[in-house]
């Protein structure tokens, strides 16, 4: 019976010529091998290094350089800092007020003012 | 809406008001914040011969005990300094009196035709030496501390804290703008008109914000204003160069937990310039920043205004 062409690939070669294929073979999968490892082991290298560095930049005081953009209504660009409602603040035009709603025209007077001193 | 009583009186080269939601109430707010504001300005005044800064700045180089005032002041100021990463710095005293601000606002030249010289980087707030468990300080020769830029914020928040639950409903207290809130505020929070000035008319007043909680406080360009040598200077020193700070902004408005936390944050962002809107998203601290041109930008969730 003929031998499985893919077991015999396998088996390991008799004669000089055998030996000398099965030790190329074998070094060509050895260093695809290290090949595949080293390109895995440099991928998770290099994502490490990106989010440390992207991290870093977020909690160092900007520069003119990494600034992010702010449109002038307020929007905030690229930080990943999204504008949320403050705990602090807000708009005496959207409390319900009536008058007062949507209207800077009838904002209510305020009670103290803020500015330099 | 909640009818809300209010005083005005002078206190350190500005107007303090104090506003509470029960009008049985103003009257001990306001004693409370007479009382402790004259406190400051006895301990903390640079101008004033018989303060306790002022002994401090004569003999350089020696430990000095402080009374619990001048140490919390400077406490203060040392916190907004490394807060702020030095930008805020109470070493700038001498480039203060080198530009010309060297007497209380109201009794300066305005217009000093003598040149400015010897201008540079300030010492910075790391060569104050503190004993914690003494309370001294040591204040190198050549080092003059100005605490200008933290003090009334700093007070106005030991204002409301002094108050405390001794009052019913809600306190407010603004110390020339710098503002800080304790109790129940009225119905719909306090509403804070934003100027250019603290002291400008009603009519001219920009958008109103209503505060809920901690502090508000605005740094800006348009007081204190003064000319020496041909040059014009503002009160913000930035302590890099020791000059008055490159105007970027007209005024930054900043709410906080605290009024000595947006206080810091406002002064801050005048010196940061352009790069202020990011230092303050990444502070999370909410804010509106203003240019000379009346253009604004809004960060961290300070509410959109409806004009």
């Amino acid at each position: 019976m003929a031998a499985n062409p893919r077991q015999r690939r396998h088996r390991t070669p008799t004669g000089q010529d055998g030996s000398r294929r099965y030790l190329a073979m074998r070094k060509i999968r050895l260093v695809t091998a290290w090949a595949g490892a080293m390109g895995i082991a440099l991928t998770g290298l290099f994502v490490s290094l990106a989010s440390a560095a992207s991290t870093h930049a977020a909690s160092t005081t900007p520069t003119a350089s990494n600034q992010s953009p702010v449109s002038p209504n307020g929007a905030y660009g690229s930080t990943g800092i999204t504008p949320t409602t403050s705990p602090y603040v807000s708009s005496p035009y959207n409390q319900g007020q009536g008058g007062y709603q949507n209207s800077y025209s009838y904002s209510p007077p305020p009670q103290v003012v803020t500015g330099a001193s | 809406m909640t009818t809300v009583a209010s005083e005005r009186f002078t206190t350190l080269g500005t107007t303090a008001v104090i506003c509470t939601t029960e009008g049985d109430e103003l009257e001990l707010a306001t004693q409370e914040a007479r009382r402790l504001t004259a406190e400051l300005d006895l301990a903390a005044s640079r101008f004033r011969g018989d303060s306790e800064l002022q002994k401090i700045s004569a003999e350089p180089g020696i430990a000095h005990e402080l009374s619990a005032t001048l140490w919390t002041v400077i406490d203060q100021a040392l916190w907004a300094a490394g807060y702020t990463d030095g930008l805020v710095d109470p070493t700038v005293g001498e480039a203060m009196a080198i530009l010309g601000y060297s007497a209380s606002f109201a009794d300066l030249d305005l217009d000093d035709p003598r040149p400015v010289v010897k201008l540079g980087r300030v010492p910075g707030y790391r060569a104050i030496r503190r004993n914690a468990e003494k309370k001294t300080i040591t204040v190198p020769e050549g080092v003059s501390l100005d605490l200008g830029a933290t003090a009334k914020a700093g007070c106005a928040d030991r204002i409301v804290a002094s108050l405390g639950t001794s009052i019913a409903g809600g306190v407010l207290v603004s110390l020339g703008g710098d503002i800080a809130i304790g109790g129940s505020p009225p119905e719909g929070g306090w509403q804070v008109g934003i100027a250019a000035r603290h002291d400008d008319p009603l009519d001219v007043v920009g958008p109103t914000i209503a505060l809920h909680h901690g502090g508000l406080a605005s740094s800006g360009v348009a007081a204190r204003r003064w000319r020496k040598g041909g040059q014009e200077f503002h009160h913000v020193i930035d302590p890099t160069t020791g000059r008055s700070a490159e105007v970027i902004w007209e005024t930054v408005t900043v709410a906080g937990p605290t009024c000595l936390i947006a206080n810091s944050a406002s002064t801050a962002s005048i010196i940061l310039g352009e790069d202020a809107p990011a230092w303050l998203a990444a502070h999370q601290l909410p804010a509106r920043l203003q240019r000379p041109d009346g253009s604004v930008v809004l960060v961290g969730g300070w509410p959109e205004e409806n004009r």
